[in-house]
């Protein structure tokens, strides 16, 4: 492992790691599986051992990598066949981590996977729709297309139920 | 559009947990070049010891006993025929060799 690539990273995660967070949260829905994918995402980026040029699209569609992973993963351990603790099965399950403070995350919840992906990867984490299109591997028109609807049926939400 | 995305800018985001910053400390910490040693070389290590006790079995010989050689001298018409057999004898002479076993010696 180069000590460069180590230091570059860590001072990567240290400059990004609001914006890593909440893309993140984003995706699992769950801090703790987001923290979990984050941590992944740079282990995995260590283990490597090297960089490419772009290096902030290519860390997030990393732990976007990482937090999906993490997603299948709890779906198949939902599906185990041996009866769960009887404690376990009576507890409610995890409520979903607000990502915004306030009524906007309800109304981004109403609206579809892609679709809140696009805005916060807009919005919060500043990258140009067609760094989108390059973390998401789809062409630019369908990120744009994602982003105005998203943005148009947000702003419907907001103005029915302000 | 443009003060629907200003209002979502100024909503207040989670932040990530202390926990966090504290594994990705360790798992810098644990590639860092002051580490001891890097995690990828301390599995070499482990791997080590095992290839060479592997290594040894292959190319060390093994150690047997050095092969014990017993020498007799010949008497009578063997040592004649091995030493000064005469031109004219058409048949060698009859030898008998009686081997005997002996207790071993050995623990």
């Amino acid at each position: 492992m180069s000590p460069a690539v180590t230091e570059i990273l860590r001072a990567f995660y240290v400059e990004n790691r609001q914006q890593l967070y909440t893309y993140a949260v984003s995706i699992t829905r769950q801090r703790e599986a987001a923290e979990d994918a984050i941590h992944q995402a740079f282990q995995q980026l260590l283990r490597r051992g090297e960089l490419v040029a772009d290096l902030r699209p290519y860390v997030f569609r990393c732990v976007r990598n990482a937090a999906l992973d993490g997603l299948r993963r709890a779906k198949v351990r939902g599906d185990s066949i041996f009866a769960r603790e009887p404690a376990l099965e009576q507890a409610a399950p995890a409520a979903p981590a607000p990502l915004l403070a306030g009524e906007l995350d309800e109304k981004l919840d109403l609206l579809s996977a892609d679709e809140r992906e696009t805005i916060i990867l807009k919005v919060y984490d500043e990258f140009t729709l067609q760094e989108i299109a390059d973390i998401r591997d789809v062409p630019l028109p369908t990120v744009a297309s994602w982003y105005r609807r998203g943005l148009e049926k947000l702003k419907s939400l907001l103005e029915d139920n302000p | 559009m443009k003060d629907l995305e200003d209002h979502l800018r100024a909503a207040r985001l989670t932040r990530p947990s202390p926990q966090l910053d504290h594994r990705m400390d360790i798992l810098f910490a644990s590639e860092a070049p002051g580490s001891a040693v890097p995690r990828r070389i301390r599995w070499w290590w482990l791997a080590l010891p095992a290839a060479g006790v592997a290594a040894a079995f292959v190319f060390l010989p093994s150690r047997h006993p050095p092969p014990l050689v017993f020498q007799l001298e010949p008497q009578g018409l063997l040592r004649e025929s091995l030493l000064a057999p005469p031109a004219e004898s058409q048949t060698p002479p009859a030898m008998i060799v009686t081997v005997q076993s002996l207790p071993s010696t050995t623990p």
